[in-house]
């Protein structure tokens, strides 16, 4: 087990604590599956062969374990491989997936990350985002995933200047649209109020006492004491614990160490200062097939040591697209040449569109996403359903969600032959702040709670009422005490 | 839950995935058509490989276990062409197979070919591609998603398709593999098709053409419940139009297994 | 049946022994069953008779049968080549030939629907029959323009022809004709087709000017043919008489009662389908479930 080794180098590295050994994350555990592991590996060849699919070709031999002392920071580690390699290596926007070992970058949406599974989206790898109906939820996940791009080049370009390649930038956009805006439009990072920024300066503070007395963690909490039922709560943490060893624990320390990998955009903001033509190529799709694919290849050719992030936003959207770009031979020759292009530079390339299904018929639609790796659905909600979702989380107006996101196809596994088709699995909310998914499940229509919201005056008069109600029904939904609790001070 | 017992890949009625007759020596070639269908949410990655396996190793161990009574083919090539796949995809597939890399090469119809075939004529295009494939008759050749020719190649109907490529392939080989994705037929309660529109008719007429050339026909599908834990999808193989004209004195095993894709290893059983 | 004195089976076995010299027999055939298994039916039917001479005008098969004494690839050599070939082959149309000519093609589908015509009224001679297979399932194409009135090549086959073999698969017992229908359009192809038994629609057109339609079930292993009965056990009702005098109890249910019955939805119908028994409920919790494990009577396992 040539992987354990490298775990605890790994939190060896991390100033060591002493927890971590043993706890091997899920769907790790693999022996065949090399972590491709960003920070110490030993020679330039190596690190060349361990990117993308590559790292499934046999490097499992001895010369991946670590010399001691390698525990270097990134920084160092750097000068020891050539230079194109270095700066995706120790790119921000690179990391393995926990799942397959293959290299993935983020989406710029943390959940949808999480939807994919691995994190990100697999570099060599396309992703297509349908939309049903008019909504345009894709648009918003296009820019998130563009801007995160920018964010990428700018932690590069900013501070720590990486390398003496001719511009300082590690991330390059790609974007298939005339329209030039789409630059200026981008969301800029979610800064938080005030408030949100003390409050994430103390949560700072607390995780880091926290790791550091990870040892006394046996110290008992002070509510095994206070309440008789305490040893139902330590057999809670300690279930608790035991899943986060296997789950968040890990992904939690891989997320600190790839603290930059995931951002937070505000969409009401604007990415500042916009974008430019350095960071941002526009292609017209209203070009011929091959002069869009050549530019797309000189382009890649040119940023030669860099992240490129190839962007279709609202691909067949009628205003940019000619009518012929409907026949197959034009959009499906376009996604084939597209897609040969990222495997080429499967290294350091992905690709991401969106698209809306109302314009498309069930054969475009079908050879479509028989091109893109990974297809995710959105489908949202028709009004009477948001009203619904209103009414019933009507004090939790954060939990009302705007529709379903199905997945179609996963990355890597759907090739493989898995079945990873999750119909109505999820549900998504777009807010200012982020794009949130989150597990799907059919909230429950309280006759109390509806009735409560149709008629607020009349509550005077139900108290006796709802008092012996909501005791019936404490535990059938959480929103029911809720509600009781409101009217009740009321 | 008790797992449930592991069943044995065959196709055929003498056990086996391809009678020693497909690969014996004939005076007068023979050319044979197997037919593998799948959609986007049951992908035959892992049927494709068993089947190259059987070619090359003699039977497919990745599916049923090692065995030694069967022999190798060692004299014949086997060759992989993807319109989907680039070349290091089946590279690193077969290869943690332990497949022998000497009996198999991978034409790669992925890369570039949009770049280099657009605005070429039709019949250019599909004799270029033929010439790719070395002539054989003793060999095996798999090819996945053909059908994306009738998307990439402007103006190409099924019936060319057929006529100047899988014809002119199948007597390049003694066996062609076809791996055909058939999603657009499938789910047409909620979204029917438009059995009208002429690009529709020219795919269905590509795979009923298929059909009706190939001794078998392996289907692989999700299950009508959905997605399950332990069950990705089953796999039916059932006799396809030249069952009844086939030159083999076996004959084609009709049966349905379920199957359990997981990472990289696939396990065959019954209901 | 009662108004033809033949014994369809009898007038079947004549047709496939080309003892009538029936200038042009078409298989309609589909995915589901082929039509070689009646092309070999013929062969076999016409072997130990005489000496014939058949010709196989193949544009999908890639493997000359074995009974094929002359076998022409269309795609190798062309069409009007081929024609051309056909002639050359048959013998001049001199009254005294005793032989038997067969011409296999084994598809129209291949051939341009204005050509048709002249194609087959070419290869119709006295003492050659044609037996040309005509797949149902292909879709046709959009006709050329300035044909928009002409007939569809199944009307025009079906008009030229002076027999029809339109085969039928015989159904598996898991399915009825609508599911195989839905299912063969999702080329999900259900186990138990193509098999050597199957079902014929036989047309034959009599020199009287009558046509007559038989419906036969040919077994092609024992070469036997009979008239394919209808299965009526399947369809046969339970009747109130099947009840009576079994018991002093009334098991019988009024129409009314039956009615009722009949519009009861019974529960989880769906989810019966898909595993026929041996399966179990796996509850799985999710996140908004509300399960209490001190209370007895919540256990859903």
């Amino acid at each position: 087990m040539s992987f354990r080794k490298r775990g605890e180098v790994l939190n060896n590295g991390r100033g060591g604590s002493e927890g971590i050994p043993g706890r091997t994350p899920a769907g790790m555990n693999n022996a065949n599956r090399t972590l491709p592991n960003r920070g110490p590996i030993s020679s330039p060849q190596q690190s060349r062969t361990l990117t993308g699919r590559m790292q499934n070709m046999r490097v499992s031999g001895g010369p991946t374990t670590i010399a001691p002392g390698s525990t270097a920071p990134h920084s160092e580690m750097g000068t020891v491989r050539d230079e194109e390699n270095s700066v995706l290596l120790n790119h921000p926007g690179i990391r393995p997936s926990p799942l397959s070992g293959t290299f993935v970058t983020s989406t710029g949406c943390e959940d949808l990350d999480k939807v994919l599974t691995h994190m990100g989206l697999p570099l060599g790898h396309s992703m297509l985002v349908e939309e049903e109906g008019t909504t345009e939820f894709n648009s918003i996940l296009a820019k998130i995933f563009a801007a995160q791009g920018i964010v990428y080049n700018r932690l590069a370009s900013g501070g720590k200047t990486t390398g003496g390649s001719n511009d300082n930038g590690n991330t390059h956009l790609i974007v298939l649209s005339f329209y030039q805006m789409f630059a200026k439009e981008l969301p800029g990072l979610y800064k938080g109020s005030k408030k949100d920024i003390k409050k994430s300066k103390i949560s700072d503070e607390q995780s880091k006492l926290s790791i550091q007395n990870l040892a006394e963690n046996t110290s008992t909490p002070s509510r095994y004491k206070d309440f008789k039922i305490a040893w139902k709560y330590k057999l809670a943490d300690e279930e608790k614990e035991k899943l986060n060893a296997k789950k968040s624990t890990n992904t939690k320390e891989i997320n600190d160490e790839y603290k930059d990998y995931n951002h937070q955009f505000d969409i009401t903001s604007r990415i500042m200062p916009a974008p430019s033509n350095s960071e941002i190529s526009f292609i017209s799709p209203n070009l011929p097939i091959s002069t869009i694919l050549t530019q797309v290849e000189q382009i890649i050719k040119r940023q030669n040591n860099k992240l490129v992030r190839i962007i279709i936003p609202s691909f067949l959207h009628p205003a940019m697209y000619q009518a012929d770009y409907f026949s197959l031979s034009k959009s499906i020759s376009l996604i084939h040449g597209l897609r040969s292009i990222v495997k080429v530079h499967e290294d350091r390339c992905v690709l991401f569109a969106t698209v809306s299904t109302d314009i498309l018929n069930k054969l475009l639609r079908i050879q479509l996403e028989n091109l893109f790796d990974a297809v995710v659905d959105l489908e949202p909600f028709p009004q009477d359903m948001l009203q619904f979702l209103e009414r019933i989380y009507k004090s939790q107006p954060n939990k009302v969600q705007h529709g379903l996101l199905h997945v179609l196809k996963l990355p890597v596994f759907s090739e493989r032959g898995e079945m990873q088709v999750k119909k109505s699995e999820w549900a998504f909310r777009n807010g200012r702040k982020r794009f949130e998914i989150d597990e799907w499940s059919i909230p429950v229509d309280d006759v109390e709670s509806s009735s409560n919201a149709k008629q607020p005056g009349t509550d005077d008069h139900n108290h006796g009422n709802e008092g012996e109600t909501s005791h019936n029904h404490s535990n059938s939904n959480a929103t029911a005490p809720k509600n009781t609790k409101i009217s009740l001070e009321y | 839950m008790t797992t449930p017992q592991r069943q044995d890949f065959i196709l055929f009625s003498d056990q086996s995935v391809m009678p020693s007759e497909l690969r014996a020596v004939t005076v007068e070639p023979k050319h044979h058509l197997f037919l593998i269908t799948s959609t986007m949410a049951t992908q035959p990655l892992w049927l494709i490989n068993a089947l190259v396996e059987t070619c090359i190793s003699g039977g497919p161990f990745s599916l049923n276990g090692p065995s030694v009574s069967l022999k190798a083919n060692s004299n014949s090539l086997t060759t992989i062409a993807s319109l989907v796949h680039e070349e290091i995809f089946y590279h690193n597939a077969l290869r943690k197979l332990k497949v022998n890399a000497n009996g198999y090469q991978i034409l790669d119809v992925l890369t570039d070919f949009v770049l280099k075939n657009n605005d070429k004529p039709r019949d250019k295009v599909l004799d270029e591609l033929l010439e790719r494939f070395p002539t054989d008759v003793q060999s095996t050749i798999v090819l996945e998603q053909p059908e994306l020719l009738l998307s990439l190649i402007r103006g190409l109907t099924a019936d060319e398709l057929n006529k100047k490529f899988i014809l002119p392939l199948m007597k390049k080989c003694k066996l062609l593999i076809v791996a055909s994705s058939i999603d657009l037929f499938q789910d047409n309660e909620n979204e029917p098709l438009d059995s009208n529109n002429n690009d529709v008719q020219e795919f269905t007429k590509f795979v009923t053409s298929l059909i009706y050339n190939s001794i078998v026909v392996m289907n692989l599908r999700s299950l009508d419940t959905g997605r399950s834990k332990d069950v990705t999808g089953s796999l039916m193989i059932s006799r396809g139009g030249q069952s009844t004209n086939s030159p083999l004195s076996v004959h084609v095993v009709e049966n349905e297994y379920l199957y359990l894709t997981q990472r990289d290893s696939t396990r065959l059983f019954y209901r | 049946m009662a108004s033809s004195s033949h014994n369809p089976a009898i007038l079947f076995r004549r047709t496939l022994s080309l003892a009538d010299s029936s200038g042009f027999v078409l298989c309609y055939d589909s995915i589901s069953q082929t039509s070689h298994a009646v092309v070999n039916e013929v062969v076999h039917n016409i072997s130990g008779t005489m000496d014939s001479n058949i010709i196989y005008i193949a544009f999908e098969t890639l493997n000359r049968p074995s009974f094929a004494t002359n076998f022409i690839d269309v795609n190798e050599i062309g069409f009007s080549k081929a024609i051309e070939t056909v002639q050359s082959l048959l013998p001049s149309t001199t009254p005294n030939v005793r032989s038997k000519n067969l011409v296999v093609v084994d598809s129209l589908n291949h051939i341009a629907l204005p050509d048709l015509p002249s194609f087959i009224s070419s290869l119709v001679a006295p003492h050659v029959t044609l037996l040309a297979t005509y797949h149902k399932d292909l879709p046709e194409g959009s006709p050329k323009i300035g044909l928009d009135n002409y007939p569809t090549a199944e009307t025009l086959l079906q008009f030229m022809a002076t027999s029809i073999f339109d085969i039928e698969p015989l159904l598996p017992s898991a399915l009825d004709a609508t599911e195989l229908r839905e299912s063969i359009e999702k080329f999900h192809i259900p186990r138990g087709l193509n098999k050597l038994q199957f079902k014929v629609n036989f047309t034959n057109r009599r020199r009287s000017g009558r046509s007559l339609i038989y419906e036969l079930l040919v077994d092609t292993q024992t070469h036997t043919y009979e008239v394919f009965q209808h299965n009526e056990d399947e369809n046969q009702e339970e009747t109130p008489e099947m009840l009576q005098d079994l018991t002093t109890f009334n098991l019988s249910t009024s129409a009314k009662q039956k009615e009722a019955k009949d519009q009861v939805a019974l529960p989880f119908l769906e989810a019966q389908s898909e595993f026929a028994g041996g399966t179990a409920i796996v509850y799985e919790y999710e996140k908004d479930d509300d399960y209490d494990e001190e209370d007895p009577y919540e256990d859903p396992y």
